[in-house]
């Protein structure tokens, strides 16, 4: 009786374990994606902000730039609530200002800025760090994305108007489905916060 | 839509003119009662380690890839000798046959090369990893590279356990350094190469990962995509006969700590040092486009099943999507090949989802129509691979740039 109780935790204990290891091992993987969805998000910014390349074309950019992000850049819904379309702060060192802004917005003021040109980087993908998950709803959770930007404007003869880095907070969304297979994970990102701004 | 079809006719005209191809060639006993489970392992890793990190870089110099993927019951001696025999192929072309399954050795035999089992018991039926090498050496190419990944002897023994052995899978993304050191081993070279993971006499063995009952596979493949990541990040000089030297010391290190024996791989190069060519776009026209009934026919069939038509279909969405990446086209030829493409298929809406990387859980799901507008607008994806396609979509997983 002794020896069935005992193997029977034993059982257990294993069972925790390997549960735990599977959902250690998904977690790591959901951050890697999330830093990947950042790192093409940062992408996108940089494109739109490039003044070198054709107004049609990075409209096209803020289309598709859109789709990364929960309800497309439109209202959505988390556990029956409804939100407002994600949004982006800017902050400037001049204004000291924060600038909330809904991101389709966001993305066109960005491809009409005044500058002669800008450049817009992103920290690097393998270098975004990414908090744990944590559970916000029955079937979502979150997590957020830590980069930098930098943000450079020129005037039309190239000469440097204006530089700052940001850093910025990107949160994430995890909608967790279940299927025949097993689990999946669609990450979606979220409102992004900006946290610090100071001149270059 | 003919505007669509003489867009895609212009474009494969204004792309390089010599088509070039990096040929894979795996066969891969997945069935096996003994080995196969393993051998499922050992496929996975070669193609998410090995083989879809060389198509990405290899993508930039030009070069397009074509998959011979036999697994299951599509592994055999038939099979090998027909595709061996009827390859087709271009003097700039780089070979590559990857064997993992069961091989034996004659007692008399002079050579010192295995003979494959391929997923079948006949002694009569078993093929000689020397006899593909040589079939393959006189076809065009540019770089040939046989190896066999089974025993050179007739023991079969189970894996050990090794607390100190983990496995190392490194990450989704690649620096332009790693592409570069692939592109310096894979065109810094001109040859042949044929390598088995054993001396005559010797098993192969296989080892359990992490220490985890669940995952074993071969201590070849293993120790090759481990290396292989050294070769990326430049810690070990791109050249073949280095390579194996690495692999070949680790993996008899690790087979002499757990079994207290020797696996010493052994293999004879013929290389010549050749340049590197210059980053140009590959020739998308090359690859055979399925037909919308073998496309929806491969949505409907068991993603387990390794067939004629899954590689060609798998080769084609491959071929197309890694055009949509390459930055040596004009982003505007880059969206204008999606339109075309997109026109091609009866349906958009088909899923696509994202695996995390040595993984089958999906972390990403999304239309093909807005996957294809992914890629196309993308600057930091850098290669895309279809795992799968079936009932429930198109599995890929993506590799970034670093």
């Amino acid at each position: 009786m002794v020896k069935k109780i005992l193997s029977l935790l034993l059982l257990t204990l294993i069972w925790t374990s390997n549960a735990n290891a599977q959902e250690e091992e998904n977690q790591a993987l959901i951050q890697r994606r999330a830093a990947e969805m950042v790192s093409q998000l940062g992408d996108y910014l940089n494109y739109m902000a490039d003044k070198g390349k054709s107004y049609k074309t990075r409209q096209y950019y803020r289309k598709k730039a859109l789709n990364l992000f929960i309800g497309k850049g439109n209202s959505y819904e988390i556990g029956g609530r409804q939100f407002p379309a994600v949004s982006m702060q800017t902050t400037s060192v001049n204004t000291k200002a924060v600038r909330t802004t809904p991101m389709s917005t966001y993305f066109n003021n960005l491809i009409n800025l005044k500058y002669g040109n800008v450049s817009l980087t992103t920290t690097e993908v393998g270098k975004i760090k990414v908090s744990d998950l944590k559970k916000v709803d029955n079937d979502t959770y979150m997590c957020t994305c830590y980069i930098e930007q930098v943000f450079k404007g020129y005037s039309k003869d190239g000469r440097p108007i204006y530089a700052d880095i940001t850093r910025k907070s990107v949160m994430c969304y995890i909608t967790v489905e279940q299927t025949v297979t097993g689990p999946e994970y669609i990450v979606q990102l979220g409102n992004i916060t900006a946290t610090h701004t100071e001149r270059l | 839509m003919k505007k669509y079809i003489l867009l895609i006719a212009t474009l494969a005209t204004m792309l390089s003119i010599n088509a070039k191809t990096i040929h894979w060639i795996t066969f891969i006993d997945t069935t096996d009662p003994d080995v196969g489970k393993w051998d499922v392992l050992g496929r996975e890793q070669l193609y998410n380690r090995y083989i879809n990190l060389i198509n990405a870089a290899l993508d930039e110099k030009g070069y397009n890839h074509v998959l011979h993927d036999y697994y299951g019951a599509r592994t055999s001696p038939e099979n090998c000798k027909s595709v061996v025999e009827n390859l087709s192929t271009s003097p700039d072309d780089l070979i590559m046959f990857y064997y993992i399954g069961h091989g034996v050795r004659a007692y008399n035999d002079a050579t010192r090369w295995p003979q494959m089992a391929l997923a079948q018991d006949y002694d009569s039926k078993l093929v000689p990893l020397s006899w593909v090498h040589s079939t393959l050496k006189n076809k065009p190419h540019r770089l040939l590279v046989t190896i066999g990944m089974c025993c050179n002897s007739e023991a079969n023994i189970s894996p050990k356990s090794a607390p100190t052995f983990t496995a190392n899978y490194g990450n989704t993304f690649m620096s332009n350094e790693a592409s570069e050191n692939i592109a310096r081993l894979f065109l810094g070279q001109k040859g042949d190469i044929l390598l088995s993971s054993s001396s005559p006499k010797e098993p192969s063995r296989a080892i359990y990962i992490d220490n985890n009952r669940e995952k074993a596979m071969d201590v070849f493949t293993h120790i090759l995509t481990e290396i292989f990541s050294k070769i990326m990040d430049g810690s070990i000089t791109p050249d073949w006969d280095t390579f194996f030297k690495y692999v070949g010391d680790r993996v008899n290190t690790i087979v002499n700590e757990c079994y207290h024996e020797n696996q010493i791989p052994q293999w004879e190069s013929n290389l010549g040092s050749a340049e590197v060519p210059d980053n140009s776009v590959a020739q998308q026209s090359s690859t055979p486009v399925p037909t919308s009934e073998e496309i929806a026919r491969q949505q409907t069939s068991s993603d387990n099943e390794s067939t004629d038509e899954r590689d060609k279909i798998i080769n084609w969405f491959n071929t197309s999507f890694n055009l949509m990446l390459n930055r040596q086209l004009s982003d505007e030829k880059r969206i204008d090949f999606a339109e075309a493409f997109l026109s091609r298929l009866p349906d958009t809406d088909i899923q696509v989802r994202t695996l995390g990387q040595d993984s089958e859980v999906v972390v990403g799901r999304q239309s093909l129509e807005d996957f294809v507008g992914r890629l196309t607008t993308s600057r930091v994806l850098r290669g895309v691979s279809v795992a799968k396609i079936n009932e429930r979509g198109i599995f890929v997983r993506e590799i970034y740039q670093q």
